[in-house]
C-alpha cells in the first residue's frame, strides 16, 4: 500500500509559534448534536420564563408592547445565544460545556468576537435545506466531508470544535513484579511510554496475548514467552519507580 | 491481519472518538463505500420495486430490513482498506453473493433487530467465527461501548427518516405547481390526519427519498460501528502497544552498539542474529560521532532561517506606530461598544417614534383627532375623485376588452376607496393587502368583510401569481358589488 499516505486520525497536530506542538482532539457530529439539543432545551426553558414574566408585565403595559418585547427576546435568544457564550471564557455554550466540548480557533486559541459572529450567523445556512425546522443537512454534509469535522460556519470562521475533557480511560495494572530491572539500552520517550502502557494495560489481556505482545519486544527483554513478559514488567516497574523517585525529590 | 500496514492511527480512544475515527474512515473512501452498498442492494431493490410498485410502504420496509447486506459490503471495503489493501472491483463483486448468503437466517432474520449489529457483524465477517466461539467473542468485543453503539444505531434510523422527510418536503416545495396534474391532485388530497389515505404516488416519492437517506446513513453507521470494533480490539488486545514494540524493535535492530550490548546482555537470540546478518551496514558501518553529528546537522531541520522584518518609518505624528498597534485593540473595542450602543439607541428611538403603534386603541381612539384619510394605498390612488361613477360597469367593460389586470386593479382600488369612505375603515398608506383585510374584518359589517375577503383572494392570485380568474368569478364580483351609493345605473 501507499506508504506516503498519512495515517488517518482524529487528532490534529498544531504547531504553535513557540515551536511547541499541541494536538487538538476534533469532535465529530454525534456529541455536537447532543450539545445542540441541550442548548435548545435551555433556550426554550429560558424563553418560557421570560415570556411568563412579560405576560404578567403585559397586564400593565399593554399587549402590543409585550408582544414586541417577546419578539425581540426571541430574536436575540435565537441569534446571539451561542455567540455570547462561545466568546466567553469557556468557549462553549452551556450544552457544549455539559457534554465536554469547546470551540476554538484552528490554532487552538480562543475565539474572537468576529469569529463567533461569523460562525453563528452561518449556522442558519448549516440548518438548511429546510428552514421550517432546522434540519442541519448542510451542516452534517460539511461536517462529515471535512477532515476536522467542520460545518460551513466553522470553515468560514476558521474554528473547530474539540473535546475539552480528557476521558478517564480504564487501566488494569498487572500485579507488580518483585524486582526492578534497569533498562539495558536508552529508549526514546515514546518507547518508554509504550513500555509503561504495556504494564498498565496488561491486566486487560489474556496471558497468551501478553506473551504475544511481549515477544515483539524480545530484543529488549532478551527472552520469549512468560519469561520475556516478566522481564518487561520488571523494566517497566524500574522506569516507573525512577520517575516517582525523581518526582519526590 | 497485518498490523504494520494499518492505515489509521491506532490508539486507545474513548468511544465517541472511536466513532469519529470510523466516520473518518468512511470519509476517506466515501464514494466507494456508497457504491458498494448499492452494488449489493441496487439490483434486488429494482426488482423489488417493480414487484411492489403498488405498495411502496412494503417496499421500504423490506429495503430497511435487508440493509445489513449493504452494510456488510461497506464493512468489507473498510476493513480491507484499514489494513492497507484497496480491494479491486472484481473482488468486491465476488463478495456480493456472500454478503447475501453468509449466515442468512441468523443475521437477516434472527438477529436482524439487534442494535449491536454493526459490531457483531465484524466478528462474524472479519474473524469468521460461528457458534459458541462467535458468542464468546461477541461478548468480549461488546464489553466496551455498547451504550454509544446503541445510540448510534438508533440515531442512524432516526436520521434516515429525518433526512428522508426533509428531501420529500424539499421535493414538494421545489416541484413547480400545476406542472403535473397527478402530483398536484395528490398534494391537494393529502390529509395529514389520515395516513391511510395518502396517495400511492406520494408514498413512492417519499419511499425513494427515505431509501436514499437510508443508504447514506447506513454507510456512515457501518463506519461508526467498525471504528468502535477496532477501538475495542485495540483495548483488549493492546494493538497500539504491539505496534509500539515493533517500532522499537526495528529501531533497536538498526543500532550497532546496541547489537553488541544485546550480545553481552542476553546472548545471541536466533532473531537478533538473523537481523544482524541481514544488515550489512551493522558489520562495517561504524562511524565517528563527528561524522554522525555533521550528517545530522546537515538535515534541513537544522538549517538556520532568518526572517527580517522592518518597521516602516513614519514621519511626523504617525511615528507612534507601535503605540497605534496597541491602540487598535482598544479602538476595535470602543467601536464594538459604539456599534452596540447605536443599535440599542436605534431600537429605543424607533420604540419612541412609533409609540403610537403600541398605544391601546380603545383608550386613544376617542381623544385623538380624526386622522386624514389615506389617498394612496400600495401605490394606487384611492380618493373617490379618481374613480369612475359606475365602477362595476367600468370594471366589466375593461375586463371584456381584455385588460384583465387593469380591470381587477380598478375593482380592488375602488373597493378600498369605498371601504375608507363608507365603511369608516382606517387604512394607512403603507398597508399591504393582508393588513387591509385585517382592518376591514376588524371594522365589522359596514365594510362587508366577506366580499372584501373574496375579492382580495382573487386579486392576490391575479397580481402575484398570474392566475387569471374565470369570467363568471369576475362577473359575480361586479354583480355583488355592495357599495350602491356611487352606482348610477
Amino acid at each position: 500500500m501507499n506508504t506516503a499516505e498519512p495515517k488517518l486520525d482524529t487528532l490534529q497536530a498544531v504547531e504553535l509559534a513557540e515551536g511547541v506542538e499541541i494536538r487538538l482532539r476534533m469532535a465529530g457530529p454525534m456529541l455536537r448534536m447532543a450539545a445542540y439539543l441541550i442548548d435548545c432545551v435551555i433556550k426554550f426553558v429560558g424563553m418560557m420564563v421570560v415570556f411568563i414574566v412579560l405576560m404578567l408585565a403585559g397586564m400593565a403595559v399593554g399587549d402590543r408592547v409585550m408582544w414586541g418585547m417577546m419578539a425581540l427576546v426571541a430574536f436575540f435568544a435565537e441569534w446571539f445565544y451561542p455567540m455570547v457564550f462561545e466568546v466567553g471564557k469557556r468557549g462553549a455554550t452551556p450544552g457544549k460545556r455539559m457534554v465536554g466540548l469547546r470551540v476554538v480557533q484552528v490554532t487552538g486559541s480562543p475565539l474572537t468576537l468576529g469569529q463567533a459572529f461569523v460562525r453563528n450567523i452561518l449556522r442558519w445556512v448549516d440548518a438548511l435545506p429546510l428552514m421550517v425546522w432546522p434540519t442541519y443537512g448542510v451542516g452534517m454534509v460539511s461536517c462529515l466531508a471535512t477532515r476536522r469535522f467542520q460545518r460551513l460556519g466553522d470553515l468560514a470562521a476558521g474554528t473547530v470544535v474539540i473535546y475539552d475533557r480528557q476521558p478517564l480511560l480504564p487501566v488494569l495494572i498487572a500485579p507488580p513484579p518483585i524486582t526492578a530491572v534497569p533498562l539495558p539500552v536508552g529508549l526514546t520517550s515514546d518507547e518508554t511510554r509504550t513500555l509503561v502502557l504495556f504494564r498498565e494495560r496488561a491486566g486487560l489481556w489474556s496471558a497468551g496475548r501478553r506473551q504475544e505482545i511481549g515477544e515483539q519486544a524480545e530484543c529488549l527483554s532478551g527472552a520469549r514467552g512468560a519469561e520475556g513478559v516478566s522481564r518487561l514488567m520488571a523494566m517497566a516497574h524500574w522506569v516507573q519507580e525512577k520517575k516517582q523517585g525523581t518526582l519526590k525529590r | 491481519m497485518r498490523l504494520d500496514e494499518v492505515t489509521a492511527e491506532i490508539r486507545p480512544r474513548s468511544e465517541l472518538e472511536a466513532v469519529d475515527l470510523g466516520l473518518a474512515m468512511v470519509r476517506r473512501d466515501f464514494w466507494r463505500c456508497w457504491a458498494v452498498w448499492w452494488m449489493a442492494l441496487g439490483g434486488p431493490l429494482v426488482v423489488l420495486g417493480w414487484g411492489l410498485w403498488e405498495s411502496p410502504a412494503w417496499f421500504l420496509f423490506l429495503a430497511w430490513w435487508f440493509k445489513p447486506v449493504g452494510s456488510r459490503m461497506v464493512l468489507f471495503q473498510l476493513s480491507r482498506r484499514l489494513f492497507g489493501e484497496q480491494p479491486g472491483w472484481k473482488s468486491l463483486w465476488r463478495e456480493v453473493p456472500r454478503a447475501w448468503t453468509r449466515r442468512f437466517w441468523y443475521r437477516l432474520v434472527g438477529a436482524r433487530l439487534s442494535p449491536y449489529l454493526p459490531v457483531t457483524m465484524a466478528v462474524e465477517d472479519l474473524e469468521g467465527l460461528r457458534g459458541a466461539p462467535y458468542r464468546t467473542r461477541s461478548e468480549q468485543v461488546l464489553r466496551r461501548g455498547t451504550g454509544v453503539l446503541t445510540v448510534v444505531y438508533l440515531l442512524a434510523d432516526l436520521a434516515a427518516a429525518w433526512f428522508g422527510l426533509t428531501l420529500f418536503a424539499l421535493a414538494v416545495m421545489l416541484v413547480p405547481q400545476g406542472q403535473d396534474a397527478r402530483w398536484t391532485h395528490a398534494l391537494e388530497e393529502l390529509d395529514p390526519s389520515d395516513p391511510a389515505s395518502v396517495s400511492v404516488l406520494l408514498l413512492r416519492v417519499l419511499g425513494a427519498c427515505v431509501l436514499l437517506a437510508m443508504s447514506l446513513t447506513d454507510t456512515w453507521l457501518t463506519g461508526a460501528g467498525f471504528g468502535l470494533y477496532v477501538n475495542t480490539r485495540t483495548w483488549i488486545e493492546g494493538w497500539d502497544v504491539e505496534l509500539g514494540f515493533r517500532r522499537m524493535a526495528q529501531r533497536l535492530a538498526k543500532g550497532v552498539g546496541l547489537f553488541a550490548l544485546l550480545a553481552v546482555l542476553c546472548g545471541p537470540s536466533p532473531l537478533a542474529g538473523q537481523e544482524a546478518d541481514g544488515d550489512g551496514d551493522a558489520e562495517t558501518g561504524w562511524r565517528s560521532p563527528e561524522e554522525v553529528i555533521r550528517e545530522v546537522k546537515a538535515d534541513p531541520d537544522f538549517e538556520v532561517k532568518k526572517v527580517k522584518r522592518k518597521v516602516r518609518k513614519y514621519t511626523g505624528e504617525s511615528r507612534i506606530s507601535s503605540g497605534a498597534f496597541a491602540l487598535s485593540g482598544m479602538v476595535s473595542m470602543i467601536l464594538t461598544v459604539a456599534a452596540v450602543a447605536a443599535v440599542l439607541g436605534l431600537v429605543g428611538w424607533m420604540l419612541w417614534k412609533y409609540r403610537h403603534v403600541f398605544a391601546r386603541s380603545d383608550l386613544a381612539g376617542d381623544e385623538a383627532a380624526p386622522k386624514p384619510k389615506a389617498r394612496v394605498v400600495m401605490g394606487m390612488a384611492v380618493t373617490p375623485e379618481s374613480l369612475p361613477p359606475d365602477l362595476p360597469g367600468a370594471v366589466w367593460a375593461l375586463w371584456q376588452s381584455g385588460a384583465r389586470q387593469e380591470a381587477m386593479g380598478l375593482l380592488y382600488r375602488g373597493t378600498i376607496a369605498r371601504v375608507i369612505e363608507h365603511g369608516r375603515v382606517e387604512i394607512h398608506e403603507a398597508d399591504t393587502e393582508g393588513d387591509c383585510l385585517r382592518r376591514v374584518e376588524a371594522a365589522g359589517e359596514a365594510a362587508f368583510p366577506p366580499y372584501f375577503k373574496g375579492l382580495t383572494k382573487v386579486w392576490i392570485r391575479l397580481a402575484y401569481a398570474g392566475l387569471v380568474p374565470a369570467d363568471e368569478v369576475v362577473a359575480s364580483l361586479c354583480r355583488d358589488w355592495p357599495f350602491v351609493e356611487g352606482r348610477t345605473a
